[in-house]
């Protein structure tokens, strides 16, 4: 059977890398002695698929991993036998049960939805304005590492919403992106952007990235991938 | 969750950030309030390297295993890491608790490789305590050191407090309940190192003077304590099945250099190949029963969740029952798809076929450590594996379809001549030729023969430490000299860094004065020195310059039997004169059996345990 998980990243574990996380869960896993499938031949790795890869430094209330199983087992089973091998900060939030026909992993993702933290001490006053004028451009450039270098883009059409909220300390961007193996962009591509449109030097250990969920796209409405299963 | 020491917007800007958080998965937290003794486990070098290291891994467990006792481990920063704290004022913490080293009791240094002394003293003044011990006071922790370079202890005798003669699991405990009760009722540090005299394996440095004569040997060397020892017993555990042996790991964050189990299957070596420092310190040879290992492979595996189990020993092939453990140990990781990885096998056909069991996809590289290039020179070194061994090996290898040969040499031996390094090159396109001799359907379509050679560095308790080490003119003279004997395309040449080597061999056998040396090239910035890229000699070149010390006198000179070592006063169970003995065996070339074919009175059977009472 076919599982997807949905998983927080927290505190301290923004520390580790996506690579470092994928090892993380594989030992875990072997822990917990889940009935996870693995492939056949010599040197036999688990079916594990990850959504979509959480850059260093962002924590997250909404990623996906998929897994293939050998038995069938209630997802609160799943969930609880895990929970009890992972340590603090990553924790399994829900698990859901895929129909075998499910696309796994990234083939499923087209957005996510990012809420970005700014120390209001670390930007000018005007800086509300400054975003709200840099989303509602007509045409959005920005610098974009493509494979050839970087390269200036338009972005406007994958950025699909923006919100701009406040507390007393800082200012809170939401953002929802789109994402995946066909057209991605990263929240820090925008970030970055506005920083640059201001003349304002941008130091992404001052920005705190957290991502809210993962989406697929579904008759024009983004279905988190919880909903799909 | 556990608050970290260092804010979020700094890790942010190291290399590596989680090296420094913790909390890693069998990590081991306790509550503060009900612990008496606060240990910090210091390993002088990166996460990385550190978390690799098994002697760490066992005693941290072990310490643990006490309630009344807390132990955390403690890296070394990397640079970028280090800049951080020191521009913001954060001392060096250690990464359970996250707290502070300087408010502990005992920093305690493992000390694996000469060439991370300078980062012993780099953990010190990073933790905010004095680096000298004498400049040290109440308020401070105690700092001791052990692990094999401990067995000359002198290059750091004026920075720690005592050292720790042996293996850890043997008497450490010893030490903490005498602390115990000594925290308990009060009394100065002095006192404690005073009750410490009674303890056997414990050097406490200030307790021992020494005198130099003229030309700069040593004339005297002194207790000044009336309770002081005049011989350092180094301590063993004599039974390991039934010696503490942890049944977890720690999983560490990032990749590391041994990410796997790691399942020690016996210790000491009965080979006495003589050159070799663990050959030698640590007799006599312990192994522990099948059963043993096959219940704590099960145990780790299970606990860790590791995909790979690594066979530890100084020569695996050596072990009694390996023929029947493999067995049984291949059949439970095929069960559980785990890897088993095989360090340090003798090249036979036993061998080989355990190898070809284990990793049936890619038979890549193959691993032969000859040492030199001559039937003569190995028999100098006493290296008991013969040309035709190598050469079978590997024409069973090539048939076997392997297509990669590894061969590890050192240069600048003991009675080394040109004819002995030429023979490095002349045997490697011997296997080159052996390979090609087999018909083309039988083997790979190509071959790749590695060479390495490392300089060969003299280490205290060896046959070899009255011997001189060549100077790194002369290593260096030597690696272009073979590097041009090398001529085929299928051979490749690697070599090291003949200077680190040269320094490594000045402090291996240094006395108290190479502690100065050590101090002012520490203030002139080195640390890492085992790290190549950041290695400077023109920093340790200064510090000689300072401290008018000479590296050729501690390096390139030959000793007098009769003269005085700076670690005369340790006793690692084998006897000088025993050493006396090989060294002028090796001078004549002669050979002298394993341990479990004659027994040559080395001098731990003092031990009374291991492979000296099984024959």
């Amino acid at each position: 059977m076919k599982a997807r998980l949905k998983f927080t990243k927290m505190g301290p574990m923004k520390f580790i890398g996506h690579l470092d996380l994928q090892r993380l869960f594989q030992r875990c896993i072997r822990r917990s002695h889940l009935p996870i499938e693995y492939s056949k031949g010599f040197n036999p790795h688990q079916y594990l698929y990850f959504a979509l890869p959480l850059p260093l430094g962002a924590t997250s209330e909404g990623e996906y991993l998929d897994m293939t199983l050998t038995d069938e087992l209630e997802p609160e089973e799943i969930k609880n036998s895990l929970n009890a091998y992972l340590p603090e900060g990553i924790n399994i939030q829900e698990v859901y049960i895929l129909s075998d026909e499910m696309a796994v992993g990234m083939a499923a993702v087209d957005a996510a939805e990012y809420k970005i933290f700014i120390d209001k001490k670390t930007v000018p006053l005007h800086f509300m304005d400054a975003v709200n004028n840099f989303f509602n451009q007509s045409e959005i450039l920005a610098e974009k590492q493509g494979k050839k270098g970087i390269k200036e883009v338009n972005i406007k059409e994958m950025i699909h919403e923006y919100t701009l909220d406040e507390n007393d300390e800082q200012w809170i961007i939401t953002l929802l992106l789109a994402t995946g193996s066909k057209t991605n962009l990263k929240p820090e591509t925008v970030i970055q952007q506005i920083y640059r449109d201001n003349n304002l030097e941008y130091k992404d250990c001052r920005v705190h990235i957290h991502r809210i969920n993962i989406y697929s796209r579904k008759n024009d409405l983004f279905l988190p991938l919880s909903d799909i299963s | 969750m556990t608050t970290l020491r260092v804010k979020d917007e700094l890790l942010l800007q190291v290399e590596k950030p989680a090296r420094y958080i913790g909390n890693e998965v069998n990590s081991v937290k306790k509550d503060l309030s009900k612990i008496d003794i606060r240990f910090a486990f210091c390993f002088p070098d990166v996460y990385e390297v550190g978390m690799s290291h098994l002697g760490m891994q066992i005693l941290y467990y072990y310490l643990n295993e006490r309630k009344d006792t807390y132990c955390e481990r403690v890296f070394a920063p990397w640079l970028d890491m280090e800049q951080k704290m020191r521009e913001h004022n954060i001392p060096l913490f250690a990464l359970e608790s996250q707290e502070d080293i300087k408010n502990f009791d005992f920093l305690g240094f493992t000390l694996q490789y000469e060439m991370c002394y300078t980062n012993v003293i780099n953990l010190i003044d990073l933790a905010g305590i004095p680096i000298w011990s004498k400049d040290r006071g109440e308020e401070d922790p105690i700092i001791c050191a052990g692990g094999p370079c401990a067995y000359n202890p002198e290059p750091l005798a004026h920075f720690i407090d005592f050292f720790y003669i042996g293996e850890g699991e043997a008497s450490l405990g010893k030490v903490l309940d005498i602390y115990k009760v000594h925290k308990q009722e009060g009394g100065s540090r002095r006192a404690f190192l005073e009750k410490l005299l009674d303890v056997e394996g414990i050097y406490v440095p200030c307790f021992y003077d020494v005198y130099y004569n003229e030309d700069g040997t040593i004339n005297r060397f002194v207790p000044n304590h009336p309770k002081a020892k005049t011989k350092i017993k180094k301590q063993i555990v004599k039974d390991l099945d039934s010696t503490y042996y942890p049944t977890h790991a720690i999983m560490p964050w990032i990749q590391t250099v041994h990410d796997r189990v790691v399942l020690e299957v016996f210790r000491g070596c009965i080979r006495g190949c003589r050159f070799c420092h663990a050959g030698f310190v640590y007799r006599p040879v312990r192994e522990k029963s099948k059963d043993v290992l096959m219940k704590q492979a099960s145990l780790l595996l299970e606990n860790t969740g590791y995909e790979e189990i690594s066979l530890a020993s100084l020569s695996t092939s050596d072990y009694s029952q390996l023929e029947k453990f493999s067995e049984e140990l291949l059949e439970v990781c095929r069960e559980s798809k785990v890897n088993i990885s095989l360090p340090s096998l003798r090249i036979d056909e036993f061998s080989l076929d355990l190898m070809g069991k284990v990793q049936e996809i890619r038979k890549s590289s193959l691993t032969f450590a000859p040492e030199a290039g001559t039937q003569r020179l190995r028999n100098v070194i006493n290296k008991g594996i013969t040309e035709e061994d190598i050469i079978s090996g590997s024409r069973r290898a090539f048939e076997g379809g392997w297509d990669r040969v590894k061969l590890y040499f050192m240069i600048g031996l003991p009675t080394e001549t040109e004819q002995d390094i030429e023979g490095i090159s002349d045997l490697a396109n011997k296997i080159v030729d052996t390979f090609y001799a087999i018909p083309k359907e039988n083997r790979a379509k190509t071959v790749k023969v590695v060479v390495s050679s490392s300089c060969f560095v003299p280490k205290p308790f060896t046959p070899f430490q009255w011997e001189p080490q060549n100077t790194y003119q002369e290593f260096m003279d030597k690696q272009y000299f073979l590097k041009s004997k090398i001529k085929r395309k299928q051979i490749q040449y690697n070599y090291h860094d003949a200077i680190v080597s040269a320094l490594e061999g000045m402090i291996a056998r240094g006395d108290r004065k190479v502690g100065d040396v050590l101090y002012a090239a520490w203030k002139a910035g080195c640390k890492f020195d085992g790290w190549s890229e950041l290695f400077e000699f023109s920093k340790w070149k200064k510090a000689f310059k300072e401290t008018g010390i000479d590296p050729a006198f501690y390096a390139s000179r030959r000793r007098a039997y009769d003269e005085i070592l700076p670690w005369d006063h340790i006793s690692v169970g084998v006897t000088k004169d025993f050493l006396k003995r090989e060294h002028e065996r090796a001078m004549k070339e002669e050979v002298t059996p394993n341990c479990r074919q004659f027994c040559e009175n080395c001098g731990a059977k003092r031990f009374r345990g291991g492979i000296c009472y099984e024959s």
